[in-house]
């Protein structure tokens, strides 16, 4: 009985409607049948998406996470530090942020504000901001306008170009676009961590879980 | 209730059998909400302490993350399940016989405790299942509107079972 619910809870059990490769636009997705224990995908990181690390480095980590998520809160605070001095900052890994902003109207505003910041080189400022100054979700901490008020404080943030880029919502479709990829990949939570490259695909993590956890997997992908 | 209740904890075998399935009930609440995590670690064959770090990491998720009401639920749901199945298993032994469809609400408790359980994601499994983007997230109270009616359920059950033993005349009141 309990492997049927974590089969369900835990998100392993084949619940999305993903029937196949999805195509968009410069990402193809393709997951693979189980043939050992953990599941593995095929995963092409969209060429706009930036980066965190030396782009000589052999592996990647992609994480699909939502700006209002508390578990993604926590894997900023906790495990994310140690993942990126022990293998970001020494060369071995690249890190990615990619969005799955489904806990609300919020998530989608921060989203978005994502990719303004990427416009002025800012999306892991930002992304490091948000998390460290995160509110409840959905209590309205990061409506448009709270939004613009909390980006004043990231530094070197040109705000009026951001609130115009905010209120255009120039990157409504990349937002939804990106969330759908990771519904295609199978993510069923957030944050949902991927890790690999082309040639040995990615292994999958799931919540926050602790650094040894990542660090079993990172080194089993480097290996 | 309370005398059915004397009559199966007198023995210290069903205070141990008690404390057992309650450790055991917690820990697979925590398990069920990391299955992903536990396959990948087996595919891995990772150390067992790994294993047990996934599962205090996952307390400490669900008590930083959720909020102590949810965290004191969880254990809440975890005791009465033990004392629940050490009930089911004293009148198993003493009438041979189950105690009719009424215990299996029981189950219905456990199972609801389990959903309950937060896990150490935000989950979307529940769109998946009943259509409700942002899983336990989006309730209110996070999670407690399913934990609270299976502890409900579970004393019910442990209402009933205690009525089924003082009915088969096996207590001794």
């Amino acid at each position: 009985m309990f492997l049927v619910i974590g089969y369900f809870i835990g998100g392993t059990f084949p619940v999305s409607n993903f029937t196949g490769a999805v195509k968009e636009s410069n990402i193809v997705i393709q997951p693979q049948q189980p043939q050992q224990m953990q599941q593995t995908v095929k995963l092409q990181i969209p060429s706009f998406a930036p980066s965190r690390g030396s782009d000589s480095a052999q592996l990647n980590i992609v994480e699909f996470g939502d700006y209002q998520c508390p578990f993604c809160g926590r894997f900023f605070q906790q495990s994310e530090p140690q993942i990126k001095q022990d293998y970001v900052d020494t060369g071995k890994a690249k890190f990615y942020f990619l969005d799955f902003q489904f806990l609300g109207p919020d998530s989608q505003t921060l989203g978005q504000g994502a990719w303004c910041a990427n416009d002025q080189g800012k999306y892991y400022d930002y992304h490091d901001y948000s998390y460290s100054h995160q509110g409840q979700e959905n209590s309205g901490w990061a409506t448009p306008d709270k939004l613009k008020a909390l980006a004043v404080n990231i530094s070197g943030f040109d705000t009026a170009k951001f609130d115009s880029c905010l209120d255009s919502k120039k990157y409504e479709a990349r937002v939804q676009q990106l969330t759908q990829i990771g519904q295609g990949l199978g993510v069923s939570g957030t944050p949902t961590i991927f890790i690999g490259n082309d040639q040995k695909e990615y292994i999958s993590v799931v919540g926050a879980q602790p650094y040894d956890v990542f660090k079993q997997v990172i080194d089993k992908q480097l290996g | 209730m309370k005398n059915a209740f004397q009559s199966v904890f007198r023995n210290p075998k069903y205070i141990v059998a008690s404390v057992l399935i309650s450790s055991l009930m917690f820990f697979i609440f925590i398990l069920a909400n990391n299955f992903a995590t536990f396959v990948t670690l087996l595919g891995l064959n990772s150390p067992p302490k790994l294993f047990i770090e996934v599962v205090t990491n996952g307390a400490a998720n669900i008590l930083a993350a959720s909020g102590i009401a949810l965290f004191a639920s969880i254990i809440a749901v975890s005791i009465l399940s033990g004392l629940t199945i050490s009930m089911i298993i004293y009148q198993l032994r003493m009438t041979r016989s189950f105690g009719c469809k009424r215990n299996l609400a029981g189950f219905g408790g456990i199972f609801g405790g389990a959903f309950s359980s937060a896990c150490s994601a935000c989950s979307t499994t529940l769109a998946s299942i009943f259509g409700v983007a942002g899983g336990l997230s989006i309730f209110p109270l996070k999670g407690l509107e399913v934990s609270l009616p299976s502890i409900g359920i579970l004393v019910a059950s442990m209402y009933f079972i205690s009525k089924g033993l003082v009915e088969s005349g096996r207590c001794k009141i």
